[in-house]
C-alpha cells in the first residue's frame, strides 16, 4: 500500500463493503451488520493512521494522487488531504461507524446498509477530490442514499421530505454546474491553456477573469453550498429532513452533509475566489448572524426534540459561516474546529434522541419528563453533549465558538456581539429542553424506560471522550489546521493584493494586543505561526 | 443492353458506403419474401433473430466504414461535407457522421427486437410484419442521415415515417393504438409538407437540392458570385424546421407526443422515442450544418426558443401527468430541449454534444420504455404511476434499473445521462450563452421532481395486495441490462464515447472551417 494510494484506498473501502453486502444473498442478513461495521471501522482505522502521519507541518495537499481520467474533458481523478479536509475526514471516519453501530434499520437492512456505505465514499470522496468536476460527482452523489434512507426508514411524512431534502439541493448544485463549466470554459479563453478542471490550477488562474464574472461564478457556487450548510433562508428543507430521517441518517446529515456546505465554501469559495468571497463576505457574515439568532429563536419554540436539535444546527452552522468570513486565521480555525464539533455534539445528540425514542417512541418533550432518575446514564452523557453543544468551557464547543467570535469580533464587531447573544440563546433553549426532559417526577412510562445498553455505551463513549478531549486540548487538531489555513489566508491576501488594494476592513494596531491575547490563551503556536504572522501583520500597515 | 449503358451515364457508386442502407432495407424485403414463401414453416423466432442479425451486420458494415476513414479515402471521389465520400453523383455521403448515426440505430433495432418479441407474443400481433417495417424505418433513418441532398433526405423521412405509422396502430385489439396512429399520421403528413414545401422554396431560392452546393451557393451570393432569393430561402429554411421539429417533438411541435406515446404499443414507442428522435437530430444537424451554416447567425436564435420552450414545457407538463409513459414523453420533449442546446451551439462544441447526447438518451429512452413495457402487462393497458407501486418489493432488480435509467435521465452524477448534460451545457456556456444554460439546468431541477415521483411509486408505496406477480421474461430483461451496462459504464468512464462523438463531430465540421 503506497502512500500515494491510500486516499483511494479510503474513499472505495465503503463501496467495497457495500458491494459486498449487495452480492450476499438475502437470507444471510445476519451478516450485514458486521460487515457494514467492519468496513467502515476499517476504513476510520485507516483515516486515524492517516491523522497520525500526516505531517503538521506542511500546509499543502499531501498523499495527492493524480490520475487522468476523462482527459479529453480536463478531468482528472485527484485526490489529496490538508489541514483544511484531514479532520473532516477523521470526522467521517469516526461517525459512520458509530451510526451504523449504534442504529439497527427495522426493515431492509441489506439495502440500508449499502446505502450507508455508500453515503460514506460519496462523503470521503467529496472531502478528498481535488477536481472540481470530481467534487461535483461525490457532492451531488451523496444525495441519492440519504433519498433513499430517509425516503424508506424515514417517519412521518418521508415521502415529501425526502423529495423536498433531494430537490432542494439538487437546485443548488444546479447552478454550481453551471457555474464550473463557466468557470473552467473562460479560463481557457483567458490563458489559452487546455481545458482543466484541477482545483490547484484554476485558483492560479481565476484572477485572470474579469472580477464582475468571477462574482457571478462564486454566486452559483456559494448558492449550492448555502443551500447544504444551510444558510438563513435557505434552510427550510433541514428542520423536515432532520426531523424524518432515521437516527443514523440525521447523524450523518447533520454530522457529515452539512460540512460539504461549510467545506466547500472554504475550499472552492474563499481559496477559489478570494475577492469575490470577500466582496460578498457582508452578506454571508449577515445571513451567518441571522442563522444564529434565527435558529436559536426558533429551537427553543419546538416541541420536538428532534427540531430543537435540527434548528440547533442552523445556529451553529451560522457560527461556522461567521468564522470562515471573517477572513483571519482565528475566524477560519474556528470555523473549521467547529464544524468538527458541531459533527461530534450534533451527532451524539441526535442519537441520545434516537435512543429516547426508540424507548417511548415519541420526541414530543411535553410527553417526556422525569428522566433523570429512570435513565441516569443517558441523562449524564446528554447534559455532557448538551454543554458540548452550548459552548461550555473545558468542552469542545468552548473553543471553536470562542475562536470564532475572537476573529469575528476583529473583523466585524457588531456581528460579533450580536452573534455572542446567540450563545446565551443556545443555552437557554437546551438547558429549558434538559429541564422540561429530564428533570421532575418520572412518569409511569418513564420508570419503565431501560438505560443505555453496553452497545449504546461503546458508541457514546469515544463521542465523550472526544468532547472533553478537544475541549482540554484542541492542540493537536489546530496545529494540524494552521499551516493549511495559513497558505490559505496568503492566498487571498495576495490575490487580493492584486485585485483590490483598497478593500481592507482588518484591524488596526489597537487590536494587535487583543489578537495576541486570544492566541496565546487559546493555544500555543510554534514559531511558524509567529513568523506567518507577523508577516501579515507587516502586510497590514 | 451494354449499348444503353453506354448513352446514359450512370453515376460511379460507392457500394461499401451504400451497404447499411442497401442490408437494412434488403434484409426487409427479404424477410418479407421469405416468410411469405415458407409461411408457418418457420418457427417463431425467426423473424426476430432475422432482424437482429441483419442489423448486427449493419453494425459490422458500420465498423467497416469507420475504420476506413483512418487509413484515408478509399475512393477517387471528392469528400463529402461530414468527411465522408460523396456518391451517388453527390446525394449520399457517408462519413463518420452518417455512421455513428447507423450505428446507433441499427443497436437500437437489436435492443427493440429484444423488447418486442416476447410483447407480441404476448399481444398474440406476431407475424413478421412488425419487424419489416422496424428494419424499414431504421433504414429510412440511415438515409436520412446520410444524405446530401434534399430530396434524397425527403424519400428517407417517409420512409422512416410511413412505416412508424403504420406500427404506432398496430395493435388491433386498442382503440387508443389505432386513435395514435391516425394522429401521428395526420400530424405527421402535415408536417411531411411543410417539410417538402420548405424543399421547395430552399430550390426556388437557391437553385439546387445539394446540400454542398446550396452551402457553396450561399457562399458566394454573399460575394456576389451567386444571386440567391433571401426571401425563399428563408422560408423554406423555417419550413424546414418545422418539419424536423416535428419530428423531434420539440415545442411548440410536439403535441403529438404524449398522446401517440400513451396509445402506441410500448415496444414501438422504445422505438420511436430512440430510433426516429436520432435520425430527425441526425437529419436537422445534417442540414442546418452542412447546407445553412453560413446562416448560422440567423437559425441560431429560432433553435433557442425552440429549445427553451422544448425544456420548459417538457419539465413543466410532465409533473401533472399521471400515466407513465406521458410522464415519459414529456421527459422526452425536455431532453429535446437539451438536444437542441447543444444544437443551438453546434459551432463550438455543440454537434459532439448532440452526437453525445443521442446516445446516451437511446439508451435511457430504451431502457426506460422497456420497463413500461414490461409492467404494462397483458393489453398493454396498465400503464397508469400507481401500477409501479411497491416494485422495489415485487421485483426488485427491475425497480433498481428503472430508478438507475430515471436518474441518468435526471443526469445524476456516474450515470451516462450526466455526461450528456456535461457536455451540452459546455457547449452552451463555451459560446457565451449563460442564459441558456441556467434555463436548461433549472429545467433539470423540475425534472427531477418528474422522476422522483416514479421512484417514490416504486420505493415508498406499499404494493397493492391483489397485483399479479409481473412476468419479466428474457429478451426485455437482456434489453434492460445491456441499457443499464452501457448507462453505468459510460457513467463511470465516457471517455470512449465522448472520443467517438468528437470524432463524428469534427468529421461533419470539416467545410465550416
Amino acid at each position: 500500500m503506497g502512500a500515494f494510494t491510500v486516499l483511494s484506498l479510503i474513499i472505495f473501502l465503503p463501496l467495497l463493503g457495500a458491494v459486498v453486502i449487495a452480492l450476499t444473498a438475502p437470507a444471510r442478513s445476519v451478516v450485514f451488520k458486521p460487515v457494514a461495521v467492519a468496513t467502515s471501522a476499517v476504513t476510520g482505522a485507516l483515516i486515524l493512521w492517516l491523522m497520525a502521519d500526516f505531517d503538521k507541518n506542511d500546509g499543502g495537499f499531501q498523499y495527492t494522487q493524480l490520475v487522468e481520467w476523462v482527459s479529453s474533458a480536463g478531468i482528472s481523478w485527484h485526490v489529496g488531504v490538508d489541514g483544511i479536509s484531514l479532520f473532516l475526514v477523521v470526522l467521517t471516519g469516526v461517525l459512520f461507524p458509530l451510526a451504523i453501530l449504534a442504529c439497527d434499520p427495522p426493515h431492509d437492512a441489506k439495502a440500508y446498509y449499502v446505502w450507508m456505505l455508500v453515503l460514506e465514499t460519496g462523503c470521503l470522496g467529496a472531502f478528498l477530490a481535488l477536481d472540481l468536476v470530481l467534487f461535483f460527482l461525490f457532492f451531488e452523489i451523496v444525495l441519492i442514499p440519504m433519498y433513499f434512507l430517509i425516503g424508506c426508514w424515514g417517519h412521518g411524512n418521508r415521502k415529501q421530505v425526502a423529495t423536498k431534502f433531494f430537490l432542494f439541493t439538487l437546485l443548488g448544485s444546479a447552478l454550481m454546474f453551471v457555474g464550473m463549466l463557466v468557470l473552467a470554459l473562460l479560463v481557457v479563453h483567458e490563458t489559452g491553456e487546455a481545458l482543466t478542471f484541477n482545483l490547484l490550477e484554476l485558483a492560479n488562474s481565476v484572477e485572470e477573469l474579469p472580477i464582475g464574472t468571477a462574482r457571478w461564478i462564486f454566486l452559483s457556487f456559494a448558492l449550492a453550498f448555502a443551500v447544504k450548510v444551510p444558510l438563513f433562508p435557505l434552510h427550510t428543507w433541514l428542520p423536515d429532513a432532520h426531523t424524518e430521517a432515521p437516527t443514523a441518517g440525521s447523524v450523518i446529515l447533520a454530522g457529515v452533509m452539512l460540512k460539504l456546505g461549510t467545506y466547500g465554501l472554504v475550499r472552492f469559495g474563499l481559496y477559489l475566489f478570494p475577492e469575490a468571497s470577500h466582496y460578498f463576505a457582508p452578506l454571508f457574515f449577515t445571513l451567518g448572524v441571522i442563522g444564529i439568532l434565527y435558529g436559536a429563536v426558533v429551537a427553543a419554540m419546538q416541541k420536538d426534540l428532534k427540531r430543537l436539535v435540527a434548528y440547533s444546527s442552523v445556529a451553529h452552522l451560522g457560527f461556522i459561516v461567521l468564522g470562515i468570513f471573517a477572513f483571519n486565521t482565528e475566524g477560519i480555525s474556528g470555523g473549521l474546529l467547529q464544524m468538527v464539533n458541531h459533527g461530534i455534539s450534533t451527532g451524539a445528540l441526535f442519537l441520545l434522541v434516537g435512543f429516547i425514542y426508540e424507548r417511548r417512541h415519541t420526541r414530543q418533550i411535553s410527553e417526556l419528563m422525569g428522566l433523570q432518575k429512570a435513565v441516569p446514564v443517558l441523562a449524564a452523557v446528554f447534559v455532557v453533549v448538551m454543554l458540548s453543544s452550548v459552548g461550555l468551557p473545558g468542552l469542545n464547543g468552548f473553543v471553536g465558538e470562542f475562536l470564532i467570535l475572537a476573529g469575528a469580533f476583529v473583523a466585524h464587531r457588531w456581528w460579533a456581539l450580536l452573534a455572542a447573544v446567540g450563545v446565551i440563546l443556545a443555552a437557554l433553549y437546551l438547558l429549558w429542553a434538559y429541564q422540561r426532559v429530564f428533570h421532575g417526577t418520572p412518569d409511569e412510562a418513564a420508570t419503565k424506560m431501560a438505560d443505555l445498553t453496553w452497545q449504546e455505551k461503546l458508541v457514546m463513549l469515544p463521542l465523550v471522550g472526544l468532547i472533553v478531549f478537544m475541549g482540554v486540548y484542541p492542540k493537536p487538531v489546530l496545529e494540524r489546521m494552521e499551516p493549511a489555513v495559513h497558505l490559505l489566508i496568503e492566498h487571498v491576501e495576495q490575490v487580493q493584493g492584486i485585485e483590490s488594494p483598497t478593500v481592507n476592513n482588518r484591524p488596526h494596531g489597537s487590536f494587535v494586543d487583543l489578537r495576541e491575547l486570544i492566541k496565546e490563551h487559546s493555544y500555543d503556536h510554534n514559531g511558524h505561526d509567529h513568523d506567518s504572522h507577523d508577516h501579515r501583520e507587516g502586510s497590514d500597515h | 443492353m451494354a449499348a444503353v449503358f453506354g448513352q446514359i451515364a450512370t453515376p460511379h457508386m460507392d457500394w461499401l458506403g451504400l451497404a447499411p442502407h442497401m442490408v437494412m432495407a434488403g434484409g426487409a424485403v427479404l424477410l418479407l419474401t421469405i416468410v411469405s414463401l415458407a409461411g408457418r414453416r418457420l418457427p417463431a423466432w425467426f423473424a426476430g433473430a432475422w432482424t437482429v442479425a441483419t442489423s448486427l451486420a449493419v453494425i459490422g458494415l458500420g465498423f467497416a466504414l469507420w475504420m476506413r476513414f483512418d487509413h484515408g479515402a478509399w475512393a477517387p471521389y471528392e469528400a463529402s461535407d461530414d468527411g465522408g465520400l460523396l456518391t451517388a453523383a453527390g446525394a449520399i455521403g457517408v462519413g463518420r457522421f452518417a455512421v455513428f448515426v447507423i450505428v446507433l440505430l441499427a443497436a437500437v433495432v437489436v435492443l427493440t427486437v429484444l423488447v418486442a418479441d416476447d410483447f407480441l407474443r404476448r399481444e398474440k400481433l406476431d407475424g413478421p410484419a412488425v419487424y419489416v417495417l422496424l428494419m424499414l424505418s431504421a433504414a429510412g433513418g440511415m438515409t436520412m442521415s446520410a444524405a446530401n441532398n434534399l430530396i434524397v433526405m425527403f424519400l428517407g423521412l417517409e420512409i422512416l415515417s410511413l412505416a412508424v405509422y403504420v406500427l404506432v396502430a398496430m395493435h388491433l385489439r386498442r382503440s387508443s393504438s389505432q386513435e395514435a396512429g391516425i394522429k401521428y399520421f395526420v400530424l405527421g403528413a402535415f408536417a411531411s409538407a411543410f417539410f417538402l414545401y420548405g424543399i421547395a422554396l430552399i430550390y426556388g431560392g437557391t437553385g439546387s437540392l445539394n446540400l454542398t452546393e446550396i452551402s457553396l451557393l450561399l457562399t458566394e451570393s454573399s460575394t456576389g458570385a451567386a444571386t440567391v432569393d433571401k426571401g425563399l430561402f428563408y422560408v423554406g429554411m423555417a419550413m424546414l424546421l418545422v418539419g424536423f421539429g416535428f419530428k423531434v417533438a420539440a415545442v411548440p411541435f410536439h403535441a403529438w407526443t404524449p398522446d401517440v406515446y400513451q396509445g402506441a404499443p410500448s415496444p414501438v414507442v422504445v422505438y420511436m422515442a430512440a430510433g426516429v428522435k436520432a435520425a430527425g437530430f441526425a437529419a436537422l444537424t445534417r442540414v442546418f450544418m452542412a447546407a445553412f451554416v453560413q446562416h448560422y447567425d440567423d437559425w441560431q436564435p429560432a433553435v433557442f426558443g425552440l429549445a427553451v420552450a422544448s425544456l420548459a414545457v417538457g419539465s413543466l407538463m410532465g409533473i401533472v401527468q399521471g400515466d407513465i409513459k406521458r410522464i415519459l414523453a414529456y421527459s422526452s420533449i425536455s431532453h429535446a430541449g437539451f438536444i437542441l442546446v447543444g444544437m443551438h451551439g453546434a459551432l463550438g462544441r455543440g454537434l459532439a454534444s448532440v452526437m453525445f447526447y443521442l446516445a446516451a438518451y437511446a439508451a435511457m429512452a430504451i431502457g426506460s420504455f422497456a420497463v413500461v413495457t414490461v409492467v404494462s402487462g397483458p393489453g398493454d393497458e396498465n400503464t397508469d404511476i400507481a401500477s409501479l407501486r411497491g416494485l422495489a418489493v415485487r421485483r426488485p432488480m427491475l425497480a433498481g434499473a428503472f430508478t438507475l435509467l430515471l436518474l441518468s435521465q435526471a443526469g445524476i452524477p456516474f450515470t451516462v445521462g450526466f455526461w450528456a448534460k456535461f457536455e451540452v451545457i459546455s457547449a452552451a456556456a463555451d459560446n457565451s450563452f449563460f442564459e441558456l444554460t441556467v434555463i436548461a439546468m433549472l429545467a433539470t431541477v423540475v425534472a427531477a421532481f418528474l422522476y422522483l415521483r416514479i421512484v417514490v411509486v416504486m420505493y415508498l408505496d406499499p404494493p397493492d395486495a391483489d397485483t399479479p406477480r409481473l412476468q419479466v421474461s428474457v429478451g426485455p430483461a437482456t434489453a434492460i441490462a445491456i441499457v443499464v451496462l452501457f448507462t453505468l459504464a459510460f457513467g463511470i468512464y465516457p471517455e470512449p464515447l465522448l472520443n467517438l462523438a468528437d470524432d463524428a463531430f469534427s468529421a461533419m465540421n470539416l467545410i465550416t472551417q
